[in-house]
C-alpha cells in the first residue's frame, strides 16, 4: 500500500500557504485528515517520511508556517496566536470546520505543538485530536533562560561562518539516522526563512504553553520521545489530567520522525482510531 | 502594481513549480516565460519578473530537479527539459508564449521553439549557452559534475562566500542569501542542469530556430558568445547592454532590462 504526495498552495493572512499533501492511492479513505505543524525554523518537509507512512491510510497535510518553507510570512515578528489563525485560515480554505469537512487531528513538533494548542483552544471545532510529540513547555523561568540561547535574531549575514557552521553540524557531522541527501535537504528548508528565520522560536518562548493546555478539552496524546524536550512532554500531563502518556523514548530519539517513522505512525494511528 | 502568485503545473516528471505575475486589469500582450540558469530556479527573475508584468502575464518556473519542481531520476538532455516545459505550457493552455533565457534557460528557451513553435512567437536571449569545443570540453570538467557536497567539507563554506558573504553587492545580502538558498534546493543533483547544457549542440540547433530572437548582450563570461550567435539564428537582432553585469541585471536593472525585452517583443519583428 503507498501513498500519492502532492504540494499545493492555501491562503492565509500573510499570503500564500504551501502544503504537502499525502493520501492513500486508492483515495483519501473516511478517517479523519491529519495536519502537522512543524519545528522552527524548519517546513513541513521535516515530516517527509513520517507523512508517507501515516498517509497509507488517512490524508495528511503538511503545511509550512507562515514565513517558513514555501509560505509567505509576515515582516515583522508575530505570535503562535498569529500562527494558530493563519493556520485557521488555511483549513477554513480548505472546507474544514463545523461547517465544512468537519475537524482534523493535529500533530505538532516543538513550536508546531503550540500552534496545535492555540488552534485546538482557539478554533475547537477545527480539531478533534492532538498527538503533541516534544511539546514546547516551558515554565516563564525557562522561557527566559532559553530567550538567552534561542531568542532574537540570528547572525545569520553578520557573521560570515554562520551558514557554514549549521551545514557542518547540521549535515557534515549530523545524525546517520537519515541519509546526507536527507540532511541537506533539511539545511535547505532551514536556510528558505532566511533572516526571518528566528520569528519562529520568539514567538514559542513568548507563548504561555500552560495556560492554555488547561483550556484544552479535546483527547491529547503525549508520546515522549529520547530528545530535550522529553521531559517538557512528560510534564504536560500533570497540567493536562485527561491526556494519555505514551513512552516511546526507548526506542524513539530525536530523528525518529525518519528513522522510526513506522513507530511514531503507528503510536498515533491507536490513539486517533480509538473510541 | 503586478501581483506575483505560485502555484503548481505539471510536467512529465511530476510536479512543476512556477510563479505566476500580471497587471490587475486585463491584458492583450502575449505571455512571457523566463528560463532560469542552473542551479537556480524561477526565483532568479523575481525583481525582472514584477517589471515586466505591468502589462503583461510573466511566468517563471522552475527547471525539473530545481527550486520546487519535481525532476529526472536519471541525467536529462535539455531536450528534456525543453518537453518538460511544453507539458507544463500545454496544461496552462495560454497560446503561444514570448520566451526569454539566461544561461541553461537560453538553451531550454531556444529548444522549447525549435521542437514546439506553435507555442513560442518570440525570444530573448541573454548569455548564450554557445562554447567552442575546448570551451565546452574545458567548462564540462568544471561544471558538470556532481559537486563534492559531502565529500568536502570545506565545500558549503567556499561557495558560501562566493554567493553570499564575499559576493557582488549589486543586489542585497538578502536577496544573496535567498538565491543561494535556491541553489541548494536542487541537492546533490545540482550539476544535472550545466551536464546537459555542454551535451547541447547550441550552433547547431541555434539554425533551425524560425523565431525572431533578441540577442541581449550584457556584461558576463558568455557576452563574446551571444554576440557570436547572431551569425547562427536566422531572425536574430543583437543589442548590447555591456553596462549592465548579466548576473545582476535581473535585480539591479529590472526595469531597464524589463523594458528592453519588452520593446523587442512588442515591436516589429
Amino acid at each position: 500500500m503507498g501513498a500519492k504526495v502532492w504540494r499545493q498552495y492555501g491562503a492565509g493572512r500573510y499570503g500564500q500557504i504551501h502544503l504537502t499533501m499525502a493520501q492513500p492511492d486508492a483515495g483519501p479513505g473516511s478517517l479523519t485528515p491529519v495536519v502537522c505543524f512543524h519545528p522552527s525554523p524548519m517546513s513541513g518537509a521535516s515530516y517527509k517520511v513520517f507523512q508517507r507512512v501515516l498517509a497509507e491510510d488517512r490524508l495528511v497535510l503538511c503545511p509550512d508556517t507562515p514565513g517558513f518553507g514555501g509560505s509567505d510570512g509576515p515582516d515583522t515578528p508575530v505570535t503562535i496566536p498569529d500562527y494558530a489563525a493563519a493556520m485557521t485560515d488555511l483549513l477554513v480554505g480548505l472546507g474544514y470546520g463545523a461547517k465544512g469537512k468537519g475537524p482534523v487531528d493535529v500533530v505538532g513538533c516543538h513550536t508546531g505543538t503550540l500552534i496545535g494548542v492555540e488552534l485546538a483552544t482557539g478554533r475547537p471545532d477545527l480539531v478533534r485530536k492532538l498527538s503533541l510529540p516534544s511539546l514546547a513547555l516551558f515554565t516563564a523561568e525557562e522561557r527566559t533562560k532559553m530567550k538567552v540561547q534561542f531568542g532574537g535574531p540570528q547572525p545569520i549575514l553578520t557573521d560570515p561562518d554562520f551558514v557554514p557552521k549549521v551545514w557542518r553540524t547540521t549535515v557534515i557531522e549530523g545524525s546517520t539516522d537519515s541519509p546526507p541527501e536527507r540532511r541537506l535537504e533539511l539545511f535547505v528548508e532551514r536556510l528558505r526563512s532566511g533572516t526571518k528565520g528566528w520569528f519562529g522560536p520568539e514567538a514559542s518562548l513568548n507563548y504561555d504553553c500552560e495556560s492554555r493546555l488547561k483550556q484544552l478539552t479535546q483527547p491529547l496524546l503525549l508520546l515522549v520521545l529520547n530528545e530535550m524536550l522529553g521531559p517538557n512532554t512528560r510534564r504536560a500531563k500533570d497540567i493536562v489530567k485527561h491526556a494519555v502518556l505514551v513512552d516511546i523514548s526507548a526506542q524513539a530519539a530525536h530523528g525518529a520522525w525518519d528513522a522510526q517513522a513506522q513507530l511514531m505512525a503507528d503510536s498515533m494511528r491507536a490513539f486517533f482510531d480509538a473510541a | 502594481m503586478s501581483t506575483l502568485r505560485r502555484a503548481y503545473g505539471t510536467s512529465r516528471y511530476g510536479q512543476l513549480h512556477y510563479a505566476a505575475a500580471g497587471p490587475n486589469g486585463t491584458t492583450d500582450k502575449t505571455p512571457v516565460v523566463c528560463f532560469h540558469q542552473s542551479p537556480i530556479s524561477g526565483a532568479q527573475f523575481k525583481l525582472f519578473q514584477r517589471a515586466m508584468a505591468v502589462d503583461r502575464l510573466v511566468l517563471c518556473p522552475d527547471t525539473p530537479g530545481f527550486g520546487g519542481s519535481e525532476g529526472p531520476s536519471r541525467l536529462p538532455q535539455i531536450a528534456d527539459y525543453a518537453a518538460a516545459m511544453g507539458d507544463w505550457l500545454d496544461g496552462l493552455k495560454l497560446g503561444p508564449v514570448d520566451a526569454l533565457g539566461f544561461h541553461t534557460g537560453t538553451l531550454v528557451a531556444m529548444e522549447l521553439a525549435i521542437l514546439r513553435p506553435e507555442l513560442v512567437r518570440r525570444l530573448s536571449l541573454t548569455s548564450l549557452a554557445l562554447f567552442s569545443d575546448a570551451e565546452r570540453e574545458r567548462n564540462r570538467k568544471i561544471f558538470g559534475n556532481p559537486r563534492p557536497l559531502f565529500d568536502d567539507p570545506d565545500y558549503l563554506g567556499r561557495y558560501y562566500r562566493d554567493q553570499v558573504s564575499a559576493a557582488d553587492s549589486a543586489i542585497s545580502e538578502v536577496r544573496r542569501l535567498e538565491l543561494f538558498t535556491e541553489r541548494m534546493r536542487a541537492g546533490a543533483n545540482s550539476w544535472w542542469g550545466p551536464a546537459a547544457v555542454f551535451a547541447y549542440d547550441t550552433a547547431e540547433r541555434a539554425k533551425l530556430v524560425s523565431q525572431p530572437t533578441l540577442l541581449l548582450v550584457m556584461r558576463d563570461t558568455l557576452a563574446d558568445a551571444t554576440r557570436r550567435a547572431s551569425a547562427l539564428f536566422p531572425r536574430s537582432r543583437v543589442v548590447e547592454r555591456l553596462d549592465w553585469h548579466g548576473p545582476t541585471a535581473w535585480d539591479a536593472k529590472a526595469t531597464e532590462v524589463a523594458g528592453d525585452v519588452s520593446r523587442y517583443f512588442d515591436g516589429a519583428a
